[in-house]
C-alpha cells in the first residue's frame, strides 16, 4: 500500500556525493543528515567539495562514536557511499562498527552475499557506466525474493550525469529493469 | 607595517616578493625583515597591515593547513589555504588590520595567486600588489606584467616592481626578499639594500667593499 | 579545534554566526537582580533574551563597519520572456580600481540570479549562504528549488537581522528571476529595505539610470529592446560614475533558465565638436 518512492534508499548528501543505506530506515536518515552536514561544513571551511575519504572517514568515526558508550546502541545501518570528487569517481562502505573501506565494487543488506558473488563476475574497469546499471539492476532483482516485490531505485555520479548525484533518468531505469527480467528469465529457460 | 608585497603567477609557478621594513612610526624597528611567511611546503603568505595581527593569523592558518593536510593525507591546495585566510580575516574584520597575499603551488592547479585586501574579500588574480607601496606601482605593473613569463623575467618583474615602489614609498625600503615556487619547489633569492636597483633622482651608492675573509 | 562556521544561529537568527540555542550570558550563575513579581513571566520561566553584553564579549561594541572593497551599481528590467540583470565587474578598493574582473552576477538556480553593489566580501557571504540553501535543495531532491521570491524575501531577513546586530552587511543588492510565466525583480539594501518593481538600480544607477528606464521601459519589451535599453543605462552609468568601468556583465532569465553574459565593452561617443572645443561658445569653462 506504500506509495512509490516513498521509502528511498539512495539519498544525496551533496552535488557530487550520495549515499545508500541498508538496515534500519530512520538510522539511514540519520546518517545522511550527518554526512550533508559534514559536506555542508567541509565546503564552508575549505571552500571546496569534499573528498570521498575524508566524508567517508568523518561517517566512520561518526558511527563509531555509537559503539563506545553504554548509553548508546550501535547504528544499524551499513552504507555505502559514491563520491565523485577531484580523485574521480570512489565507492566506500561504511559499517556500524566504524570501520570504512574503499570498494571497486560492494554490496550491503540481506542479499549481499549472492550480490558479491554476481558482482565479482563483472569486468569492472571495462564497464560504462550506463552497462552498470544494467548489471545492477539484474543483480537486484536476482537476489530480491520475485513473489515478494521490490522497488528497483537506481542513482548515479558519473559524467553523464555531470558529475553529480542523479536519478537515473525513468527510461533508462526501465530499460534497465526489463532488461534485467528478460536476461533473467532467459536463464531460468537454459536451466 | 608599511610594505610593499606583490605575488605574480608565471608558467610554471608563482613569484612573491616583499621589501623588508618594518617601522615604529618614523623610527625603522627592521631594516631586514621577512615579510613572506611559509603556510605549508608549497604555500607562502606575504603580509601587510599589522605585524602582529598578521604573523599570529599566518599562525592560526599554518595549524589549520597541517591539520588539514593530516585528514586529507595529501598537500592542501592553495585555495584552501586561502580560503582559511580569508576567513579568519572576514570574521574577525572589527579587530584585524591585514592586507595578505596568498600564493603557492600544488598539483591540482599549478601556480595560484590569491589577494586578501583589508574587507576580506577573497580573490584569485594573476598578479596582485599590496602594501602602502603598491600604490605607487599601479601603473608600472600594469605595463609590465605579461601572462605565460619564464620563471627569471617573473622575478626580474617583481624585483624591478618593488624596487620602484621602495624608491617612492617612505614606509617600505631596506631589502627586496622574493620567494619563488613551482613544480621543482621553493627557491629564495635576497636582493640586499646597497644592491637594490636605484630609481631617478638617487644616486648609486659607492661600491662595496670586497667581503673580508674571516 | 577548526573553526566550524555555522551561518544559521538560531539564537540570532539568519546570517549571524553564534550559539546554536539562547545562552543568555556566560555570567549566568551570577545572582540576577531581584525583579518585581509583575516583570517576571507567571510560569516563573526566564524570557527569551541573548544578552548583547554576552555577545559582545567583554570589548566596546562596533557599531559599524567600512566598505573596503566595493562594487558600484547593479541594474536590472523585466521584459516580455524574462528578466536582464546587468553590472560591471570592477571591484573598487576606495576610489582606486583594483580588482578588474570581479563577478557581481551570480546565477543561485535554474530561476533565479543575484547581483551585488557594496562590500564584496559581504557578497561573496551572502553567495555562500544562498549556496548552501540550493545544495540543501539538491539533498531534498524533492524537485523543489528556490523561487526567486523566497530568496528575495530571504535575503531581507538575512540583511535586515543583521543590521539589528549592529553588524550590517554592507550591499545593495538585486534579485532577477522568472518562475511560473512572470519575471520577478527586486532589490534589497544594507539595512533591510526591500521592494520589486519591473525596473530597478542600485547605487548610482538609481540616479542615472532609473529615469532613462522610466522613460523607455515597457513589462512587453522584446529581448532586443530590453538589451538596448540596457546597454544605454550601462553607457551613462559609465560616463558618469567615477567608480565604473566599460568591462560589463548582463544575466538573463528566462524560463529556459540563467545564462550570464561573458564579460563585454560598449562603444562610448567622445567625437562631438564643441568637447573638442569647448570654448567655441562660450567665453569660460571647466
Amino acid at each position: 500500500m506504500l506509495e512509490q518512492h516513498s521509502n528511498r534508499r539512495t539519498f544525496p548528501v551533496d552535488r557530487h556525493a550520495g549515499l545508500a543505506v541498508a538496515g534500519v530506515a530512520a538510522d539511514g536518515r540519520s546518517i545522511v543528515g550527518r554526512a550533508m552536514a559534514e559536506a555542508n561544513n567541509y565546503k564552508s571551511t575549505y571552500g571546496e567539495p569534499i573528498p570521498g575519504h575524508v566524508l567517508a572517514e568523518r561517517l566512520a568515526s561518526y558511527v563509531h562514536l555509537f559503539n563506545l558508550y553504554w548509553a548508546y546502541r550501535p547504528y544499524g545501518v551499513a552504507s555505502l557511499l559514491a563520491v565523485y570528487a577531484r580523485e574521480g569517481p570512489q565507492l566506500y562502505l561504511v559499517e556500524p562498527s566504524g570501520t570504512m573501506h574503499r570498494y571497486f565494487g560492494a554490496a550491503v543488506g540481506k542479499g549481499r552475499q549472492g550480490a558479491k558473488n554476481e558482482i565479482e563476475k563483472l569486468k569492472l574497469e571495462e564497464m560504462t557506466c550506463r552497462e552498470g546499471i544494467n548489471a545492477v539492476a539484474k543483480i537486484l532483482h536476482q537476489v530480491h525474493d520475485e513473489e515478494k516485490g521490490f522497488e528497483l531505485e537506481l542513482a548515479w555520479i558519473c559524467e553523464e550525469s555531470g558529475k553529480q548525484f542523479q536519478r537515473v533518468p525513468q527510461q533508462l531505469a526501465d530499460e534497465a529493469d526489463a532488461a534485467a527480467k528478460a536476461a533473467l528469465e532467459a536463464e531460468d529457460m537454459d536451466d | 607595517m608599511g610594505t610593499t608585497i606583490m605575488a605574480a603567477s608565471y608558467d610554471g609557478g608563482v613569484v612573491m616578493g616583499a621589501d623588508s621594513r618594518t617601522s615604529t612610526g618614523s623610527y625603522i624597528a627592521n631594516r631586514v625583515t621577512d615579510k613572506i611567511t611559509s603556510l605549508t611546503d608549497s604555500i607562502y603568505i606575504c603580509r601587510s597591515g599589522s605585524a602582529a595581527d598578521t604573523q599570529n593569523l599566518s599562525r592560526y592558518v599554518t595549524w589549520f593547513l597541517e591539520q588539514h593536510g593530516q585528514e586529507l593525507g595529501d598537500e592542501p591546495a592553495v585555495q584552501t589555504a586561502a580560503k582559511l585566510a580569508q576567513m579568519m580575516a572576514y570574521q574577525n574584520k572589527n579587530f584585524l588590520q591585514a592586507g595578505l597575499i596568498v600564493a603557492g603551488w600544488d598539483k591540482q592547479e599549478g601556480g595560484s595567486v590569491y589577494a586578501i585586501p583589508l574587507g576580506a574579500t577573497l580573490v584569485k588574480v594573476p598578479f596582485t600588489i599590496g602594501g602602502s607601496g603598491s600604490a605607487y606601482i599601479y601603473g608600472l605593473c600594469d605595463k609590465l606584467w605579461r601572462p605565460n613569463m619564464s620563471e627569471e623575467e617573473c622575478r626580474a618583474f617583481v624585483i624591478k616592481a618593488v624596487g620602484h615602489a621602495m624608491a617612492r614609498d617612505g614606509s617600505s625600503g631596506g631589502c627586496i626578499r622574493t620567494v619563488t615556487i613551482s613544480k621543482e619547489g621553493v627557491k629564495r633569492t635576497f636582493t640586499p639594500g646597497d644592491l637594490v636597483p636605484v630609481a631617478a633622482g638617487e644616486l648609486p651608492p659607492p661600491r662595496r667593499a670586497p667581503p673580508v675573509q674571516a | 579545534m577548526l573553526p566550524r562556521p555555522q551561518s544559521h544561529s538560531a539564537a540570532l537568527g539568519p546570517g549571524c554566526t553564534g550559539p546554536s540555542l539562547a545562552n543568555p550570558t556566560p555570567l549566568g550563575l551570577e545572582p540576577r537582580p531581584v525583579r518585581h513579581a509583575s516583570q517576571a513571566p507567571a510560569c516563573g520561566a526566564e524570557a527569551f533574551v541573548v544578552d548583547p553584553v554576552a555577545l559582545a564579549n567583554g570589548q566596546p561594541r562596533k557599531h559599524t563597519q567600512y566598505p573596503y572593497v566595493t562594487g558600484t551599481s547593479v541594474l536590472g528590467i523585466t521584459y516580455k520572456d524574462g528578466v536582464l540583470l546587468a553590472s560591471d565587474t570592477l571591484g573598487a578598493y576606495g576610489s582606486t580600481k583594483r580588482y578588474k574582473a570581479f563577478e557581481r552576477l551570480r546565477k543561485v538556480n535554474d530561476a533565479c540570479v543575484v547581483g551585488a553593489s557594496g562590500e564584496l566580501s559581504d557578497f561573496q557571504f551572502i553567495m555562500r549562504l544562498l549556496e548552501e540553501l540550493s545544495d540543501d535543495d539538491f539533498c531534498m531532491d524533492d524537485g523543489h528549488r528556490l523561487k526567486p521570491a523566497e530568496v528575495h524575501s530571504y535575503l531581507t531577513r538575512v540583511l535586515y537581522n543583521r543590521r539589528n546586530k549592529m553588524d550590517p552587511l554592507w550591499n545593495s543588492i538585486v534579485v532577477g528571476g522568472f518562475y511560473a510565466g512572470k519575471p520577478f525583480l527586486g532589490t534589497v539594501g544594507m539595512i533591510g529595505t526591500s521592494y520589486t518593481d519591473a525596473h530597478l538600480a542600485t547605487g548610482f544607477g538609481n540616479h542615472l539610470a532609473r529615469p532613462l528606464m522610466r522613460e523607455k521601459h515597457r513589462p512587453d519589451m522584446s529581448e532586443e529592446e530590453a538589451t538596448a535599453l540596457m546597454h544605454e543605462c550601462l553607457k551613462v552609468c559609465y560616463y558618469r560614475d567615477k567608480n565604473s568601468i566599460n568591462r560589463f556583465q548582463l544575466a538573463k532569465v528566462t524560463a529556459d533558465g540563467v545564462s550570464v553574459s561573458e564579460p563585454f565593452a560598449l562603444e562610448t561617443k567622445w567625437g562631438y565638436k564643441l568637447f573638442q572645443d569647448p570654448a567655441a561658445n562660450a567665453v569660460g569653462t571647466w
